[in-house]
């Protein structure tokens, strides 16, 4: 639906009419849905930069590392319905093995690089499985590869020379540039980054390869006979995302100069599951949504519980409680809101369109009437008695 | 030979927890087509409320016992209640999702109420001392509760398979159209599979705590029922409770012979190739590809 939106839009923008006597605006270009949100993505980066201390200026640096993440997982599990329990192994590959390329001597750019192809290899693995299993035996397959990336980072941690129980450290990029210094500078290069990012994404998720992963997400049996090579793109969807979750992975590294295998828990690929669903499956504005929500909660929650209970239990108390309303907005959205923010903003629009909700079961004479990119998803949905 | 032995029911003794696991992860699942990934939380939460109870208050395991398996049950239930139940008509993998949600939930409750505590369930009446098992020397707790364990499993494994009742609860996960037409209380079962489904892992999770220390990584534990299951064959009650031992008594012979630091890395490893090449598992159903 949105790739045809676009394509009405700059039809319409390339032929403005053109009525004689009448002063023809003659610019009548309008900003695709894109160009407003990295817009507005490097107006609030532009906000940081010139505002925020160094701890802000960290946390939305994690934020736009996040939405790399959460991009990438959105692809996967949003637009190619392969659900994967496992981005914390494939974060774990991309900052490990930029500690090796970074130990073996490589300069920076070409490590996490190498890095991002290291992750997408070990996505091309664990997505064998994939052929065979779907949904949940899917998921178990990805939870297997983190326990046993898991194993082998901690073999490598405690075997390396200078690393033990304390992890891996590496020379933080831009330390030169002071501590709000090589934040500002941070925040410039994950925003180029991320709107590259974001560019090829939206480009590829509407294009034929996100058409085909869309055709295996709803209906998988039927995919083949339109000619789409399951196999292929399933494969492709898992190590391109690994790719981009791996790069991820090196680039946390850098900016947090430290690497160590506890950080990389299960809660951590949780955690990009929450972005994805929250912000909204299958919408790549959703993910960088759902990526700052669920970053920025354990930064702002303790500030705002400091307010009700006291700094000090604040600090306490606040990583739990933090954990526990991303837990509930999981939970919530899940429930009520399946689509996520993004469908709210989808909601409003069609409303203001003058149509009705999409969202609610009407009759079939009228559903019949809607377009099929409205059904949250067509495949195999969770059955249960119902009213019956 | 001694160590075979030591391994044998060393394995046989965890197995017994898996299998209590893995039968409340499988009933719900039977019932609900959800996968519960809160499982290790619904532990957990009675072994944490069992440690605080009896280090405030003096024996009285029973009390205790009961009151964090109602805990757990009421969890449980109201999240099938006000949850689950609205899931339906989305994806399988929203209900996964959701108990994703419910896992994080729990755990951040559980650090703000309990903090991060490291209990010892107290089980006086249990016998104590030693037995000697073919030159191996095995505490008479770890036995009984084994044997408890097992028992218990097979008992509801029983109870599912041979009683009307349990009947009715398979017959309304299979077919949930056709079991309401057969006079079946459809949502009752439901919600009362998820309630059993809870209490077992509580009572897993407590009888765990008996013989290990009870701290936050039992969560873990719940995550190695997930090979069992696959083993069994994802919907088969007797094949979760079959993988469950098999698993078991695997990581006895890898924590034995290889170091338990190969437990996990070896038990998700076997998960990988047994369903890469049986995905099926020992008892599973062939159409139960649908998540």
């Amino acid at each position: 639906m949105e790739a045809q939106a676009t394509m009405n839009r700059s039809v319409a923008a390339g032929a403005p009419p053109a009525v004689s006597g009448v002063p023809v605006r003659r610019i009548s270009w309008r900003p695709s849905r894109m160009q407003l949100g990295l817009s507005a993505l490097a107006l609030i980066t532009l906000y940081f930069v010139t505002q925020a201390s160094s701890a802000n200026l960290f946390t939305f640096n994690s934020c736009l590392l996040a939405a790399m993440g959460a991009i990438a997982l959105n692809a996967l599990m949003g637009t190619a319905g392969q659900v994967s329990i496992g981005n914390s192994a494939f974060l774990m590959v991309g900052a490990f093995a930029t500690v090796f390329f970074y130990r073996l001597g490589l300069p920076f750019p070409a490590n996490v690089i190498c890095a991002g192809l290291a992750a997408g290899v070990a996505g091309a693995i664990v997505g064998l499985p994939a052929l065979r299993l779907r949904g949940l035996q899917l998921a178990l397959a990805t939870l297997a590869a983190f326990y046993i990336v898991q194993y082998l980072a901690n073999e490598y941690q405690s075997r390396a020379s200078n690393a033990g129980s304390g992890g891996f450290s590496i020379t933080p990029l831009f330390q030169s540039k002071g501590l709000v210094g090589a934040q500002k500078y941070w925040a410039v290069t994950l925003l180029v980054v991320t709107a590259g990012l974001i560019v090829i994404a939206s480009r590829t998720v509407r294009h034929r390869s996100g058409r085909a992963w869309r055709m295996i997400r709803d209906h998988e049996t039927a995919a083949p006979a339109l000619g789409i090579a399951v196999t292929r793109s399933k494969m492709t969807v898992f190590a391109l995302s690994s790719v981009v979750i791996g790069i991820e992975g090196g680039l946390t590294a850098y900016l947090t100069g430290s690497v160590i295998v506890d950080n990389f828990t299960l809660l951590l690929a949780v955690s990009y599951i929450a972005m994805v669903v929250i912000g909204g499956l299958d919408s790549i504005a959703g993910a960088v949504i759902g990526a700052a929500i669920i970053t920025a909660l354990p930064t702002v929650v303790p500030k705002v519980v400091a307010h009700v209970i006291g700094a000090q239990s604040a600090a306490q108390k606040g990583a739990s409680i933090s954990q526990i309303i991303y837990g509930l907005l999981l939970v919530v959205f899940v429930t009520s809101s399946p689509k996520g923010i993004t469908g709210w903003f989808r909601r409003l629009q069609e409303r203001a369109a003058g149509r009705r909700w999409a969202f609610k079961w009407r009759p079939v004479e009228q559903a019949a009437q809607r377009s099929l990119s409205n059904t949250p998803f067509a495949g195999p949905i969770r059955k249960e008695a119902g009213s019956a | 030979m001694t160590q075979i032995i030591v391994s044998l029911i060393g394995g046989v003794s965890l197995g017994g927890t898996y299998a209590l696991i893995a039968l409340g992860i499988v009933l719900a699942y039977r019932a609900t087509s959800t996968f519960n990934f809160a499982d290790g939380e619904f532990m957990l939460l009675p072994a944490y409320f069992v440690g605080a109870w009896q280090a405030k208050h003096d024996a009285s395991l029973g009390v205790a016992l009961l009151g964090g398996l109602a805990i757990v049950a009421v969890i449980g239930v109201a999240f099938y209640l006000l949850v689950l139940q609205r899931t339906t008509g989305l994806h399988h993998f929203m209900g996964i999702v959701a108990t994703l949600g419910l896992a994080a939930v729990l755990d951040g409750v559980m650090l703000l109420i309990f903090g991060s505590p490291e209990y010892t369930i107290r089980a006086s009446f249990l016998p104590q001392g030693v037995v000697t098992i073919g030159g191996a020397r095995f505490s008479a707790t770890t036995l009984t509760l084994t044997a408890f364990t097992l028992v218990l499993a097979a008992c509801v494994a029983a109870w599912l398979r041979f009683t009307n009742t349990g009947r009715r609860l398979r017959a309304a996960g299979q077919d949930p159209v056709l079991a309401s037409q057969g006079g079946i209380n459809v949502r009752s079962y439901y919600t009362w599979s998820w309630a059993l489904a809870a209490v077992l892992a509580g009572i897993a999770g407590v009888v765990y705590g008996m013989t290990n220390v009870v701290d936050s990584s039992l969560v873990n534990v719940a995550l190695v029922a997930f090979p069992a299951i696959i083993i069994g064959g994802l919907d088969s009650i007797e094949g979760a409770v079959i993988g469950a031992l098999m698993i078991g008594i695997f990581q006895g012979f890898v924590a034995t012979y290889l170091g338990s630091q190969l437990l996990d890395v070896l038990t998700y490893a076997l998960l990988l190739v047994v369903m890469l090449t049986f995905p099926r598992g020992l008892f599973g159903t062939k159409q139960v590809m649908r998540v």
